[in-house]
């Protein structure tokens, strides 16, 4: 039996875990489930020896044990496999199982045992993988297995899989699922992180569910269903309720007519004023090319490009800008701001080139408005961005973007990582966006983000647009690749 | 939040090191430390001349060390100042003696332009190629430095060769004397590059704070991928951006030539480690142009005393390049070293 | 323009293996550093150390051989100095390699007067260098064994691996139980031995003498070696081989009277541009920005 009793972790101001206990039978498949960022993947780190907890106890068997370290949990037969993975793309298969335990034959590293080893716990598990393969070629499912096989040969005893089906089609994922009821049945135990309440029914034994960073409830998968957990998950009815726009939408102010770029096939795509397009799509099926070939960062092989009237197929991230287009960038730290950059400065971002002197005094009063309207909390508008909290990095960017009321606004995943209340603004503000007659395309990960926003969802499959829905169940199968 | 002091704390405990590590090598000479680092002071600060040689030794340090300065604010490794600054020295001298019938005003813009020019084509060269084939502009430029000083020195000896008068040296013929920068301080060689030392500072901190290319460039330079989606150009910028920082090089060439040699005077740059006195300052000073007015009087200061230092006590003036180097050395951990010793 | 072609014979070939050596052991050491994801523009001062100190020996116990080994101690010790400040300091590796080649430059200067009593060149003819093998150095031997070495290191031996994987990604190697500071530790180690040879070959065999500043270059030579190759031992020496045939080449044409200073450009000139018209093999490169 693993138990984790009282689990504390503080990061700065935000208590991610308070007071979490946990307790798991050996040869069972848990489920740990949350809305994101309720906890999840801290409390599995602290089992995983990621995270250090600030106070709280884990035990294994009954004995307490001290996991300081990665090394620490394999050495009690502890592992973790990442929902971002960490393989070594440009090696093989084979090499990056044995990593660190290499088999070795006159001095040399054996590769025909480590092959071997690869092969055979590949068929004693169902996970089959070529071992001679580079990762990097290999399909995501395909990683997904390696990580598997990774963590069954260095840790047998206890599997924490950290949202495995993020990246993996239905298909995959049931594959993947038998592969945990058949570990389970060896007498291993499966440590499962998912906010996907119908998988956790499907495959699990057990399920902790976790909000804000405490335990709501334990039940036993036979005996509960999808609406009791996502009660307790939710806690509180959220706002997200799909509200239709006042007017009909106006005329198309973004149209991408056959566009194509790396990693993209030809797309047709129209956004109209006044209306929400959603993106839907499993993780890496082109959201990040889509966004860049609008945004001007990804340069075009083929077809065309409007933005509000405007013909700017080739046109430079400037030229689209000042043709009216927003862009939100899914990861606000990489490109959405500068942390060493002061507040004021990067909201300056975008309108700088308006004439050649720099107004200081004009760039800090007008950052000081822009603060306030979008409710960014802030010490100075001189500090900088580094000392803004996730939700309040998010809103300066949305603050940016959204204050010239561009005529196309470009969201990608507006709301990962952010907390609730932000995500709530963030939300009201593309509606607002929105309701004054810009055209929102919203690209998201998140399926209810998509439901409760969009006005119309369409699928992006392997770098291809495969249909239209606002069908919870048949944009499933659309994110399959089933075509409708 | 890091504040100013701070920096200079870091920046004073990196040069309060790099002189302890001198002062080793002082014994390893065989000398004392405390009458090695008096004829330093001596030799540097201590009389007019003394300062007034610093400070004529500080005017091209300055000047190179903002050019230099300016790419790494923007994120390039400009490693190439050098032989930007040769080529801008040797312009500056053939075009001055080239154009010396023309009016005494028109020969000496043209001249300064020119070795301004020729420093940012020595940049440039390097920024093209990293933006349109992905050369690492961090090897160019290191390796250009090289092909600038041969070409300099062949062409010293050769083609360009004074042949007027009887020196065995590599050097190019006089200046005329229209060029030549006038003496401010009587019967030392402070001259009035002293300004070109004053205002470059300035001017770049103008650029820098008060234009939208300053900015688009200091963005670029804390995170280049959000400059780009914020619509700033990247290829213009980087190309720019050395443009701007190789003729900040040449015109510290021209200064040397105009305010101190006359004429391109072979190794006159390679050996003082002009250049690189200048890329050690700017670092210093945390690439704030004032502040590196301030960190290359210091450094030109460390070169002058070394020469004295010579004269004075067996120890050899290159104690100032070890210095220097460890100086280096101290201000690429100043993050930990700030952490460790400052903030306890 | 007979006179140009007069130049290519055997003496030639001889003489580009010859000044091959010091550009690929200095290769093959940055190769190991750049395969664990540290750019390292070291080599330069690296090498310059390995030269004086191997001369220094052999000035101080009339032993090439213990000369070679002082010169191989104060590289490894300047390397691993450079790795300190690197991975255990975070330092950015471009600054603090430019750190590493002054300071090199500034140290070698700086003691040639009490060392030799003289500035600037030391040069003495009694003083005799490493001895030959049929006309080369042993270390020209020991480079050649070295690329199958190394071939084998890299990609048949678990370091090698392990090396590989740190380079891809230090944190992901961590949890697999890899030590990855203790790896790059290594490659430093390894990075400083070779270049001590490199700067021995220099010193104690091209020429036996101490000359300041006598690299010239030869170490960001070796680094677009590595680049050009992408960091493998077989390329390395490929690329090698050009650079030191363009050595060779500049020898020789100053012997039939084009000025040393302009020949001298060549091999600099030449490494540019390969970089330039190669720079397709650039991309995508494994390590290093």
């Amino acid at each position: 039996m693993i138990a984790l009793e009282g689990i504390v972790k503080r990061f700065g101001a935000l208590t991610a875990l308070d007071g979490v206990d946990l307790t798991v039978e050996r040869g069972t498949v848990h489920a740990v489930v949350g809305e994101n960022g309720a906890g999840k993947t801290t409390l599995m780190g602290v089992l995983g020896g990621i995270v250090a907890a600030d106070a709280g106890t884990v035990s294994l068997d009954g004995e307490p044990v001290r996991i300081a370290s990665v090394e620490d949990a394999y050495a009690h037969g502890i592992g973790m496999v990442h929902q971002h993975f960490r393989l070594f793309r440009r090696l093989t298969v084979a090499e990056n199982v044995v990593m660190g335990r290499e088999p070795r034959r006159r001095g040399g590293y054996d590769h025909a045992a480590a092959e071997a080893l690869v092969d055979e716990l590949g068929r004693a598990h169902g996970l089959r993988v070529d071992p001679r393969a580079r990762v990097g070629e290999l399909s995501v499912g395909d990683q997904q297995r390696v990580e598997l096989l990774r963590a069954l040969h260095r840790a047998a005893d206890v599997l924490i899989l950290d949202e495995p089906t993020a990246v993996l089609t239905p298909q995959e994922a049931e594959g993947l699922f038998g592969v945990m009821r058949e570990l389970a049945g060896q007498g291993r135990t499966v440590l499962f992180i998912s906010h996907k309440l119908r998988e956790v029914l499907t495959v699990s034994d057990t399920v902790t569910v976790l909000r804000r960073g405490s335990v709501t409830g334990v039940r036993r998968a036979s005996e509960t269903d999808e609406r009791e957990l996502a009660g307790l998950m939710v806690g509180r009815a959220i706002e997200s309720a799909y509200q239709a726009p006042d007017t009909p939408a106006g005329e198309p102010v973004l149209r991408l007519e056959a566009l194509t770029a790396r990693g993209l096939k030809p797309l047709d795509l129209e956004v109209s004023a006044g209306e929400i397009v959603g993106v839907a799509g499993v993780a890496g099926n082109g959201q990040t090319e889509l966004a860049e070939a609008i945004a001007g960062l990804r340069p075009r092989e083929g077809g065309t490009l409007t933005i509000a009237g405007r013909a700017l197929s080739d046109a430079t991230v400037a030229q689209r800008r000042e043709a009216g287009l927003a862009h939100i960038p899914e990861d606000r730290y990489a490109r959405g701001l500068a942390r060493e950059a002061t507040i004021a400065e990067n909201l300056l971002m975008g309108t700088h080139r308006r004439r050649f002197r720099l107004d200081r005094r004009a760039m800090n009063a007008r950052a000081r408005e822009l603060v306030e309207a979008f409710d960014v909390r802030a010490g100075d508008v001189g500090d900088r961005a580094a000392t803004l909290s996730g939700g309040n990095a998010q809103k300066l960017v949305i603050a940016r973007e959204l204050a010239g009321e561009p005529a196309v606004v470009l969201a990608c995943q507006p709301t990962r990582g952010v907390d609730i209340g932000a995500a709530e603004f963030v939300h009201a503000q593309l509606r607002a966006a929105r309701d004054r007659g810009a055209g929102v395309l919203l690209i998201s990960a998140d399926l209810d983000e998509l439901l409760a926003l969009a006005d119309r969802i369409v699928v992006l499959y392997e770098g291809a647009l495969v249909g239209e829905s606002r069908d919870e169940a048949e944009l499933g199968l659309l994110m399959a690749g089933a075509h409708a | 939040m890091r504040d100013r002091g701070f920096a200079v704390g870091e920046a004073l405990l990196a040069v309060a090191i790099a002189l302890a590590v001198g002062a080793l090598f002082v014994l390893i000479a065989d000398d004392s430390p405390a009458t090695a680092y008096e004829a330093l002071w001596t030799s540097s600060v201590g009389s007019t001349n003394a300062l007034a040689q610093s400070m004529t030794t500080a005017i091209p340090i300055i000047v190179v060390g903002l050019g230099m300065g300016l790419a790494f604010r923007v994120g390039l490794f400009n490693l190439g100042g050098e032989g930007q600054m040769i080529l801008g020295a040797l312009t500056t001298a053939v075009v001055g003696h080239a154009l010396a019938s023309l009016p005494g005003a028109i020969t000496f813009v043209l001249a300064v332009v020119s070795g301004c020019l020729a420093g940012a084509a020595w940049a440039v060269l390097p920024a093209l190629w990293e933006v349109f084939l992905r050369v690492p502009l961090v090897v160019t430029t290191l390796l250009l430095n090289y092909v600038g000083a041969l070409l300099a020195t062949y062409l010293a000896a050769y083609p360009l060769r004074d042949e007027s008068g009887g020196s065995t040296l590599a050097q190019t013929a006089e200046i005329p004397s229209a060029l030549q920068l006038p003496i401010i301080v009587p019967n030392t060689p402070l001259h009035a590059g002293l300004f070109a030392a004053v205002l470059a500072p300035l001017g770049v901190l103008w650029l820098l704070q008060r234009t939208s290319l300053g900015y688009a460039m200091r963005m670029t330079g804390l995170n280049r991928d959000f400059a780009e989606t914020g619509g700033v150009p990247m290829k213009r910028t980087i190309v720019t951006t050395m443009a701007l920082s190789g003729a900040l090089c040449g015109l510290a060439g021209a200064l040397l030539v105009m305010g101190q040699t006359y004429r391109y005077l072979d190794d006159s740059i390679v050996s003082p480690q002009t250049a690189w006195s200048g890329l050690a300052a700017s670092m210093l000073a945390g690439f704030h142009p004032l502040f590196t007015f301030v960190s290359g009087f210091f450094l030109a200061a460390l070169q002058t005393g070394g020469s004295g230092l010579q004269l004075a006590t067996n120890v050899p003036l290159q104690l100032v390049n070890v210095i220097q180097a460890v100086i280096i050395a101290m201000v690429a951990v100043r993050l930990w070293l700030g952490r460790r010793v400052l903030r306890r | 323009m007979s006179d140009f072609f007069s130049i290519f014979d055997f003496a030639l070939i001889l003489s580009a293996l010859r000044l091959t050596s010091p550009i690929l052991l200095a290769a093959l050491g940055g190769l190991l550093t750049d395969r664990a994801g540290i750019f390292n523009i070291g080599l330069e001062g690296q090498m310059l150390v390995g030269a004086f100190l191997g001369f220094a020996g052999l000035y101080w116990t009339g032993s090439a051989w213990l000369g070679l080994l002082l010169g191989v101690a104060g590289a490894t010790a300047l390397s691993l100095l450079f790795g300190l400040w690197v991975i255990r300091l975070k330092g950015d590796p471009i600054i603090v390699g430019l750190a590493v080649n002054l300071f090199a430059i500034g140290l070698t200067a700086y003691l040639t007067l009490p060392v030799f009593g003289v500035q600037g060149s030391y040069d003495d003819p009694a003083l005799e260098g490493l001895p030959r093998l049929f006309g080369f150095s042993p270390l020209v031997y020991l480079g050649a064994l070295l690329v199958p070495a190394l071939w084998w290191l890299l990609f048949k031996h678990p370091f090698g691996v392990r090396l590989r994987a740190v380079g891809e990604d230090a944190e992901a190697a961590s949890e697999a139980a890899v030590h990855p500071d203790r790896i790059k530790f290594l490659a430093c180690g390894l990075c400083g031995v070779l270049c001590g040879l490199a700067g021995a070959q220099l010193a104690l065999s091209l020429v036996t003498q101490w000359v300041q500043g006598m690299t010239a270059g030869r170490g960001f030579i070796a680094l677009v070696a590595i680049m050009l190759a992408r960091s493998h031992p077989v390329g390395a020496a490929a690329a090698a081989l050009l650079f030191g045939l363009a050595y060779a080449m500049a020898v020789r044409l100053q012997g039939i009277g084009i000025p040393p200073q302009f020949v001298s450009m060549l091999p600099y000139v030449l490494t540019i541009a390969v970089l330039v018209l190669l720079a397709r093999r650039l991309r995508n490169r494994p390590v290093t920005t």
